[in-house]
Formats: structure tokens, sequence, C-alpha cells
């Protein structure tokens, strides 16, 4: 069974069901309507994007549902990407970012964690103002306030 | 990156350094990293020398996770305060559980504040400086509101446990930390997990020091109580004191001629925290952890309560706790106190108790509340490292009374376990709970069984006093017992030889199969079809158990032909399967593995040691889903010894821990080590040998290096033994 797919720029995509179906919000509407031809819109993502999305969930699409690893400690590992996944994410940073907007949007989890190890992997091992300079960010901290954050927190660069 | 949401995910994956890298970025990414940075407090972190408790004080509200061990992060105190005692010629002396310190010279104070000043140490010095006089003044309210507490009995310091009676009180140097370290968990408003371990032993030489320099080493500060009793979040909390700190006032102080200036007299309660009374206003604590000595469970009895809750006009409090695991290693613990609390514990999953239980005669109302009260029970462990030993039968009576659940965790560490009859009881308390839950639900019992955990870890360890039967019991359990999935028996070991079946005991088995199958046969068409897939893949998983069994037939002169079955018996192969496996039934699911393969006195070069180690490999390598494995009193041979069988170990692709607690005698070489981290686990992360040498393990970290291995932990307990060369 296919489902079709209508991207922001109005461009239909015929995928699987079972393809689609890697998207929780999908999966969820297919629920809600039941059997039925209509077009699912996607208002949220661009056609370029959604092209992307679909070839990872086309990827994955055998891939066991993920189940959250119960740890207290919030902090991940970001060097356990897939080799496949890893050149997946060879974009532009501005793709990049729409991908992990349309992951989040559509509730595809571990295109979201993928497209975020991704980022961490851009920001690991950089200066803050190295950090600034990537992503194009103005630093609107004062001097003072720069050293005073900086000797609250330096302690835990070691841990 | 301006969505909060998206950039917390982004950098919970970043390293400490380039976390602290991207909260200064900007007030945006400040805004949302900081609280990552602040969220856990771990105990090294109090040993961090740029690590500020003022700054921890300011930002507490952000912290969810707290943990304080005076084990390791008074280590550096410690050491200044003993080296400062040592220096001054101080005396100390110990009576009893009182701990009396000869009254310093002033002298002292100006010796402690210039280690302070040289190291930087967070703890003798006033953690919040600039603030004394506030200091003093805390530290004068918290003397008074202990007397006001002990007066008005809502922390009992003066019950029949503790010692109050023994003068003089004892004048300590600095107990500012104390406060201090109550101060900043009381701040830290939204707690969810808090760990505070004070010094273990009460009369310990090294306390005194402890007491000295504060921060814990001394004692739990009597006004933490009411702190830990505000933490309304808190869901898991851990506590090991073996003492409680009460200040008095600075009065009670300078006439007792105790030293004046600072107010230094303290009060020593050996037991002075009511469980009950900790724990009842914390109504989402899911875990509570209790180690040490002062702790006092209320006994009172329920007509006593309901009197009193009648006398109180007590107004729907019922007294029950939210507790789901439960871990108490308090050895003063009555069975009739536990029985108390149990009955108060309606929600309790898990139970962990103490060694020394010498009072305990595991009563039929013990067994009795738990099956009847505590109907989610399932996990329990026991650990009877210190006299009095726990005997096989009363561990027995409590795995079929005490359960009404499957039992999903069972512990008996260093128990009496002569004839494993804890196996079969194990296996009977799964069989037969599983058969209620079907009934009360209506359902199959193997669709239950499928779809229900069973017991998923069991810790055998140390088992004293084993016979041949606990051997055959335990061979059969592991035969049997499918989903298991840590398995703990350090000191354990076992002989592949009844593991691996010759090809006349598969043959039987297989016969015995074919019998039950034709009895089930028809019965249960759909099972048929499940279980027909699942002797596939057992087949597939004992493949080299199989394997194996060829080449040992071939050594006995049997050809390879004798092993085909007749096409009739590989036919009936295809259906449902006997319980009992060849190797380990819970071979897919098997995650830990702690256990020793051979009898310590086999000596290694034996031709039956050979044969011994090939089983060996063989039955490991069908245990392809594990992670961490432990091998003791196990005598390895490594891959440059050749045909050791050590290669077919590369099945074991997810492993992560490999720890080799050798009886010494094998010697691990550069190509041992190659083959290892290289070739069969590339994945590995930490490699633990026991008995490893300083220069053997620079010996050996020079390799990993060499290998490209350097990510790889190397641990080592005790020096001299293993061989390198």
């Amino acid at each position: 069974m296919t489902v079709i797919l209508v991207s922001s720029d109005n461009q239909d995509f015929k995928v699987d069901k079972e393809v689609a179906e890697r998207s929780i919000l999908i999966k969820n509407m297919l629920e809600d309507v039941g059997e039925s031809d209509s077009p699912i819109p996607l208002p949220n993502v661009t056609s370029a994007v959604l092209t992307k999305v679909i070839e990872y969930c086309e990827h994955h699409r055998n891939d066991p549902v993920q189940v959250p690893e119960e740890t207290d400690d919030p902090r991940k590992r970001s060097n356990d990407i897939e080799e496949w996944d890893m050149k997946f994410m060879q974009v532009d940073q501005e793709m990049l970012f729409e991908i992990i907007l349309a992951a989040n949007y559509l509730d595809i989890k571990p295109l979201l964690d993928v497209g975020c190890k991704t980022v961490a992997n851009i920001i690991k091992g950089k200066t803050p103002e190295e950090i600034r300079k990537a992503f194009n960010i103005v630093n609107d901290f004062t001097p003072e306030e720069e050293a005073q954050i900086k000797k609250e927190n330096e302690w835990a660069e070691d841990r | 990156m301006e969505i909060p949401e998206i950039l917390q995910k982004i950098v919970t994956n970043l390293d400490p350094k380039s976390l602290v890298a991207a909260s200064l970025v900007s007030h945006h990414w400040h805004k949302h990293i900081t609280p990552l940075i602040w969220h856990t407090i771990h105990p090294q972190d109090w040993t961090h020398s740029l690590f500020r408790p003022r700054t921890l004080y300011a930002q507490a509200d952000l912290v969810r996770d707290f943990a304080w061990h005076a084990t390791t992060s008074s280590v550096y105190q410690q050491a200044v305060a003993a080296r400062a005692l040592q220096l001054m010629g101080m005396e100390t002396s110990a009576m009893g559980t009182q701990v009396v310190i000869s009254p310093p010279p002033s002298s002292m104070m100006m010796m402690m504040t210039q280690f302070d000043v040289r190291e930087g140490g967070p703890f003798l010095k006033p953690p919040l400086q600039g603030q004394q006089e506030e200091q003093q003044r805390d530290e004068k309210e918290a003397g008074q509101a202990a007397d006001t507490e002990t007066r008005n009995g809502q922390v009992p310091t003066t019950s029949s446990h503790t010692t109050t009676t023994t003068p003089p009180p004892i004048p300590v140097l600095d107990q500012l930390s104390l406060i201090c370290l109550t101060k900043i968990v009381a701040q830290c408003v939204n707690l969810q997990k808090l760990s505070l371990h004070t010094l273990t032993s009460p009369c310990d030489r090294s306390d005194y020091s402890a007491a000295i320099s504060g921060g814990g080493g001394g004692g739990l500060h009597l006004g933490m109580i009411p702190v830990l009793q505000s933490l309304v979040l808190l869901q898991s909390l851990e506590l090991y004191v073996n003492r409680v700190v009460v200040y008095q006032d600075e009065d009670k102080d300078q006439s007792a001629g105790g030293g004046g200036e600072r107010g230094g007299l303290v009060r020593v309660v050996d037991r002075g925290i009511v469980v009950q009374d900790l724990v009842r206003p914390l109504t989402r604590l899911r875990k509570l952890s209790l180690r040490g000595t002062a702790f006092i469970f209320n006994t009172s009895t329920t007509t006593d309560r309901d009197q009193d809750k009648e006398q109180k006009n007590d107004k729907g409090d019922d007294d029950c706790f939210s507790i789901r695991y439960l871990t108490l290693d308090t050895p003063y613990i009555s069975e009739q106190e536990l029985i108390h609390l149990l009955t108060h514990t309606p929600a309790l999953q898990s139970l962990d108790l103490p060694a020394g239980l010498s009072s305990w005669i595991w009563s039929d109302t013990f067994l009795e509340t738990l099956r009847t009260y505590n109907t989610n029970f399932c996990e329990f462990s026991i650990n009877a490292s210190a006299q009095p030993p726990i005997m096989e039968d009363q561990l027995v009576r409590l795995v079929r009374s005490g359960f009404q659940k499957p039992i999903r965790r069972f512990g008996a560490r260093a128990c009496m376990l002569e004839e494993g009859e804890i196996f079969t009881a194990l296996l009977d308390q799964q069989a037969s709970a599983f058969a209620v839950l079907a009934e009360e639900e209506g359902l199959d019992p193997k669709q239950v069984k499928r779809e229900r955990r069973g017991l998923e870890e069991l810790d055998i360890s140390l088992a004293k006093k084993v016979g041949p039967l606990f051997r055959e019991r335990l061979y059969d359990f592991l035969r049997t017992a499918k989903g298991l999935k840590r398995l703990e028996a350090d000191g354990v070991w076992i002989s592949t030889g009844d593991l691996v079946p010759s090809i006349e005991q598969q043959q039987q088995q297989q016969q015995q199969m074919q019998q039950e199958q034709e009895q089930e046969q028809g019965q249960d068409e759909e099972d048929v079809e499940g279980d027909a897939g699942s002797i596939e893949q057992q087949q597939q998983d004992h493949q080299p158990l199989l394997q194996l069994a060829q080449a040992q037939a071939q050594a006995q002169a049997i050809t390879p032909q004798q092993l085909s079955l007749p096409q009739q018996q590989q036919q009936q192969q295809q259906q449902p399967q006997h319980p009992k496996y060849p190797g380990f039934a819970s071979s897919k699911t098997l995650t830990h593995l702690h256990i020793g393969f051979s009898h310590p006195s086999r000596p290694t070069s034996s031709p039956s040691s050979s044969i011994h180690l090939q089983n060996m490999y063989s039955l490991l390598a069908t245990l392809t889903n594990l992670t961490h494995l432990q091998l003791s009193y196990t005598c390895l041979n490594l891959p440059s010894c050749p045909f050791s069988g050590f290669d077919q170990l590369a099945a074991l692709k997810h492993l992560r821990v490999f720890n080799i607690e050798t009886c010494g005698y094998p010697t691990l070489g550069r190509e041992d080590v190659e083959c290892m981290v290289k070739e069969v686990w590339p994945g590995l992360e930490r490699l633990a040998l026991n008995q490893l040498g300083a220069s053997q393990e620079r010996v050996l970290r020079g390799w990993l290096k060499e290998f490209g291995r350097e990510d790889l932990v190397v641990e080592s307990s005790r020096p001299s033994g293993m061989m390198f060369f």
C-alpha cells in the first residue's frame, strides 16, 4: 500500500505506507483517518527536504522501533553514527537544520537524533568564538559576563 | 538553534569541555546549557580544585541529581587534617561509640587555615566565604534547632538506642562545612535524586580527622533531616550514615570549656534517624537505600498507630509510602521492624537486605507479609558475607512462599546453597506464578510465559558448602531457564563437560524431545508454528556445540554419518522443543556472565584441560549477546596458544567488558592483546586483568597505544601475578 505526501511547495511524493510510517506523525494520521487515498499535506516541509527525509526512511524501513534508553544522565554520545547516516548527513548547514526541523515536526526520532549528533560533532572541540562563527551567532555577552560564566563553569570542563 | 528543544537535544551530545564552551556562545545558549552543566553533581566533582560550593549554592535550583560521598570527597580533607593532627601532636581516643578529641591549641586553627590557603580545598575553609557572621548565626541556630527538635520529639535523639549519657561532648574545630552542606542541599529544591555518604565507621580512627574537617565526614548534620523532608520532588534517596551530629549552642559550648570562639561542641547520636518519619513527606520517593547504623525503624503496631490516629484526630494520613525499591544495609534492623515497614510499602517491588541478620528467623509472618502486602514484589537479594550464614532452606521457603509475581531478580550472595534446591524452587516458582497469572487473566499459560518477564537476574556468587547435587541442579537450571539476562556466579565453577553433552546424550535428548512432541501434537497448532521457528534458531545458536560434538566424535572414531539423525528424527526437530537445551537455555538473552569454568586445582597443561578449554570456548561462543564477561577460577589459553579455540569468541560481537580473574598461570603476550582488541573484540571498552602490576600495566598500555586502542580502559586490582613477555 502506498500513501501520497504533499510538500509545502505542492509536490506529491508517493511512498510505501511502511516507509511513511517511520514518521510517528504520519502513522498517527493514517491511523486516525483509516483506509483512505487522500494525500497527506506536510505544510512545514519543502520538497527538497522531504526528498531527503524519504531517502532516510527508505533506508531504515526495516529498523526495529527505537526503545528509549533508561538513563539518569542526560548526556549522550555523539560518536556512534552509522556510516550510511554519516554520509547521508553530509549536506550544507542549511539543509542539515531543515532536516532536523522536519524530523522534529514529523516525529522521526532516529533522524532527529542523527541530525543533532551531526551538529554536535560540528560544535565539538571548538572555542565559543569558533562556534559563533560556524553558526553565525552574535556574541551578546559583555566581557564581564563572559568572564563570570567562564569562572562558574570551568570546573565542569574536566569532569 | 533558536528552538530551545532542538538546542538542548544537540548539546546533550557534547563532551564536558565543548559543553562549557557552548555555554559561552550567547545568552540564549547559556540559558539552555547551564541547566545541563549543573544537572548532576557527581561525587568526584567535589574533589575538583575549581569546583566552588558557593557557585553550586547559587545554581542549586538547577541540580536534579546530587551526590556527596565522603569516602571519596574527603580524601583530601582527611589527608590534610590527619597531617595537621600529627604535626600538632594531638591525642585522640575512643570511648565506645563516643569519640573524644582533645581540645586543640589555638594554633591548630592557624595550621588548618594554612593548609586551606595552600591547597585551595573547598571544605577546610568556609565554603560560602564572606558570610561568616551569617554562618556563625546559622551554627547557633542549628544548635538551637537541634535542641528544640529533640525536645519536641521530632527526632528522638534520646531513644534507647542512642549513646548520650557519656560526657563530655566533643569539641570540634570546624563543623561549618556540615552546616554548609546542609544549606546547599536545602537550596536544591528541584532535586530528584540524592546520595549522601558519610564515613563508614563511627569508631574508625580516620573518622576523627574527618570529623574535624567536617563536610559530612563526621556524620550527618541533624539539620539535614528536615531539609531532606522538604525535598518533595525527591524520587531516589540514598543515605550512608553511621551517626548524626548535633550541634549545641554557644552558651553550652563555652560553659563546657570547649574552645569558645568557634562554638565547636557537638554531640554524636548513633541512631538518630527515624526512617518512617524521614520518608513520610516524600510522596514521590520510589527508591530508598539506607546503609549504616544511624537508622531507627518505627515498630509501633498497627493497633497502636490507629489509637494514636484517633487520639490525634489524624486526617487521612494512612502512613503508606510510595517506595518501590528498598535497599537496607542496616545491620540492626530486626525482622519485626522490617515486617512493620513492609506493611506500609504496598508498592514495593524490590528488596535488598544486608548481611548479619542475626536475630532473624525468616518467620511465616515475614513471608506472609511479603506475599499479601507487597503483591508487586518480584526482586530480592541478600548478601550473607558476614555471619551468621543464610541457610538454603530459608531461601527456598522465601522463593516458594514470599512472591505472588514471577521472580525477576534473585540474589543469594555468600549463602549456604549445599544442595542447589534453590534452583528447583526458582523454576517451580516461575511455572506456578505464570500459571496463576494465566488463570487470572484467562490467557494461555504459554502465551503468558512468552509475553511476561520471568527471572532475568540471578546472583549466586560465593555460594558456600556446595555439593555435587548443587552442581547437578545448577546445570539443569542453566539448561532450562530461558530469558536470563544476568548471571553472577563469582567463585562458582562449572564443568563444561556437563553442559556440552556427548553424542549419546544428544541422541537421548532428541528421542525424549520426540516423545514429548508426540504428546503435545495437535494440542496447540499455533504454538507448534511459533516453536518450530525457535527450534531452527536454537539449532543455529548451538552450532558451535554441535561442531564440537562432531570433533569429539571424530576423536572417538565415530563417523560424521553416525551423527546424522534419521530423516524422521530430523523432521521431528521442527516440532516444539524440549525445555532442556544442550548449553545455556538463555544463550540469546544473557548479557552479563560471571562464572568460573574449571576447578581451581585443575592443572592447565593436562590433556583434559585442553578439551575442557575447547568446551568452554564453544559454550561461550553461543552466548552471542554478552556485553560483560568475567571468568573466575579460569585458566585461559589465549590466542597465541595454537588451537585454543579462543578465536571462537569472536562470535561475542557485543562484548564491551572482559574481566579475566585468572589463577595466574597464563602469559598474556603482545600478539594475544593484538588479537583480542583488534580481531576478536574490536568493540571492547574495558579490559580488567586482576593481579596486574604497575609495570605490566604500562607495558599493556603501550601495546594498546600501538594498536590504536588507547581508548580501551584497563583495570587492575592487585599487583603481581599475571605474567607478560
